[in-house]
């Protein structure tokens, strides 16, 4: 399988009273094909810059911005068949109505009713289709918004915080359908500072800080990182020393454990430490950490 | 084709543009109805200067003040007291299109600025070229689509003045010389002034485009009206920009300058000169905008 999208050293700059700021600092980034990648920052990281530069909203970005092999923005027109994108927030004409909007929308690409529909079905839109769109809540208007997204029968889908102003029915509903197109062989791109539901949703995610890729892989391995934690249980008291002079840093964890920091291609290491000691353990669990640790570990004093 | 219908109908979706509809039948329907309601045959009196008497004279007099002579009775001169204010479509429909005319031209600018600066507004752009990433094409059909539907608003809108005064003319006035010539010569008078109506639009659009806000394209072409007055076009330095401005050549075309005065009569003598105007300023602008539109980010 090919990229999906690829960032490479691209960056954007715009002028404002107190100077140029960048909001994208030479941003290195491959989403692969097929599957739902999470793509995580504060706010004014440059997330939406990025995305924005990706569908060609964004124009006069330097460095090299590849969607589904066509290079943007040059193949733009190429590249937009084939990709639905929810940009910020969903933006359509008030005074029309939900299925007016994807009509005329529709229209330009020759999207007949039924697909139009459908669409409104699959996001749970279909019974609130007539009415006017600045009557639709906030999770109403992001529904709609995902709808065009689907419209095209896209092969990706790029999504900016698609969880805003949904409840969390509407959330999971979003996930499922994010899970589910992407069990169907597609892309899902998904930018999103709820992080519980990135972990959840995402099998690869990229975290994006001042404009730069600072980590990106699968969920498991980042929440597995090179900087582990375990639990350590032994009945004898001298565990905590012997490892603190075995180098490893370590914290009394309340009932009689104790946290140690190890690489976790070494953990057997503290097995064997004890072991040489005449200590032996009841207990070695590496403490499982949420993204929200990582996120926070990896952009602390960044943002 | 397909952008441009889906722009066609965006554009007469929108509630300003069947708002500018139905107040303009309305006020045709007020004007017409009240102006047939009121209206009157002329009414002249013979003043005889020798006697000092006055008498109705039961005659049509288009020029007051004409001798008249009778037999026996000696003369006077014929005062007219009223003119014919009844309906006559033969007689006035050029002008009242013409009037009308003007005035669809300025709602023009309205429509086609508030057209392309609603959706900056609420960002239903952005949508759009999610959809058609290609600016030039959703350009050109967003310029086409506010001209072709300013214009068809303001035939529209001309065919309800037409058929007003024909009714009214009907019930309570004079139909008369209703030939074919004057069917054709109306008819191509509509279209005339129909195609400045949409080539205002189309320039009002342009400029917000770039603008980004309906405001700025709205004065830009409202505010050319007082200047027109205010910068005479023999005086240098700023005579050049009154000469060429684009409202100038939309007068020419709205109201044919082969009969007009002032400051038309001055400067734009033919209406070709009024279109070759409006011509070179709209590949102007639309050109313009296009290449900055292209351009720019859209938010």
């Amino acid at each position: 399988m090919g990229e999906a999208i690829e960032f490479e050293d691209v960056r954007v700059s715009y002028r404002t009273r107190r100077g140029r700021v960048d909001a994208l600092a030479g941003l290195d980034l491959s989403v692969p094909a097929g599957g739902v990648f999470g793509f995580l920052g504060a706010n004014g990281a440059g997330k939406t810059t990025a995305i924005r530069a990706a569908v060609g909203l964004l124009r006069g970005a330097r460095g090299r911005v590849n969607v589904l092999g066509e290079s943007i923005p040059h193949g733009l027109p190429a590249a937009m068949d084939r990709v639905g994108a929810l940009v910020e927030q969903p933006s359509f004409f008030p005074n029309f109505t939900g299925r007016r909007n994807l009509e005329l929308l529709g229209r330009t690409r020759g999207i007949g009713p039924k697909r139009i529909d459908a669409t409104l079905e699959r996001v749970g839109l279909g019974v609130r289709a007539d009415s006017r769109f600045a009557a639709y809540s906030l999770g109403m208007k992001q529904r709609l918004g995902i709808a065009a997204a689907l419209m095209k029968d896209p092969e990706l889908l790029i999504l900016d915080e698609p969880a805003n102003g949904l409840d969390p029915p509407g959330i999971l509903e979003v996930r499922t359908l994010m899970r589910s197109f992407a069990a169907e062989g597609r892309t899902v791109f998904v930018s999103s500072h709820i992080l519980a539901e990135v972990e959840h949703a995402c099998d690869r995610v990229a975290i994006v800080a001042h404009g730069k890729c600072i980590a990106s892989g699968r969920v498991s391995d980042l929440l597995q990182g090179t900087n582990a934690h375990y639990r350590v249980r032994a009945d004898d008291p001298r565990a905590r020393e012997v490892l603190t002079a075995g180098g490893w840093p370590v914290e009394p964890d309340g009932d009689g454990t104790i946290i140690v920091a190890v690489d976790s291609s070494r953990s057997h290491e503290v097995t064997e430490t004890l072991a040489h000691a005449g200590i032996y353990l009841s207990e070695l669990t590496p403490i499982a950490r949420s993204l929200e640790d990582v996120f926070l570990e990896l952009t602390q004093g960044r943002t | 084709m397909r952008q441009l219908d889906a722009e066609l109908r965006r554009f007469f979706a929108r509630r300003i543009v069947r708002g500018t509809f139905i107040v303009a039948a309305l006020i045709v329907a007020i004007a017409v109805g009240v102006g047939t309601a009121n209206g009157h045959k002329a009414t002249s009196l013979k003043y005889d200067p020798s006697t000092g008497t006055v008498i109705p004279s039961g005659e049509s007099v288009s020029d007051p003040g004409r001798s008249f002579v009778e037999s026996g009775n000696g003369s006077g001169t014929f005062v007219v007291l009223q003119s014919d204010t009844r309906t006559n479509i033969g007689k006035d429909l050029r002008k009242v299109l013409e009037g009308t005319g003007i005035a669809l031209l300025f709602a023009g600018f309205a429509l086609g600025a508030s057209f392309v600066g609603a959706e900056f507004n609420v960002g239903s752009l952005t949508t759009q070229l999610l959809f058609e990433p290609r600016r030039w094409r959703v350009h050109g059909a967003k310029a086409a689509a506010v001209a072709i539907g300013a214009a068809a608003l303001a035939l529209a809108v001309m065919l309800l003045v037409a058929l007003a005064m024909y009714i009214g003319s009907l019930l309570g006035g004079v139909v008369d010389g209703i030939t074919a010539t004057f069917v054709v010569h109306r008819v191509a008078e509509a279209f005339r002034i129909a195609a400045a109506v949409g080539a205002g639009a189309a320039l009002a659009y342009a400029i917000t485009l770039v603008a980004k806000r309906s405001s700025a394209g709205m004065i830009a072409m409202f505010l050319q009206y007082p200047l027109l007055y205010l910068l005479d076009p023999a005086k240098k330095p700023f005579g050049v920009l009154s000469h060429y401005m684009p409202l100038r050549g939309l007068l020419a075309i709205a109201a044919d300058p082969a009969g007009a005065t002032g400051v038309n009569e001055r400067t734009i003598h033919t209406m070709a000169g009024g279109v070759v105007l409006v011509v070179v300023w709209l590949a102007v602008i639309v050109s313009a905008s296009g290449f900055a539109f292209s351009r720019a980010e859209v938010r």
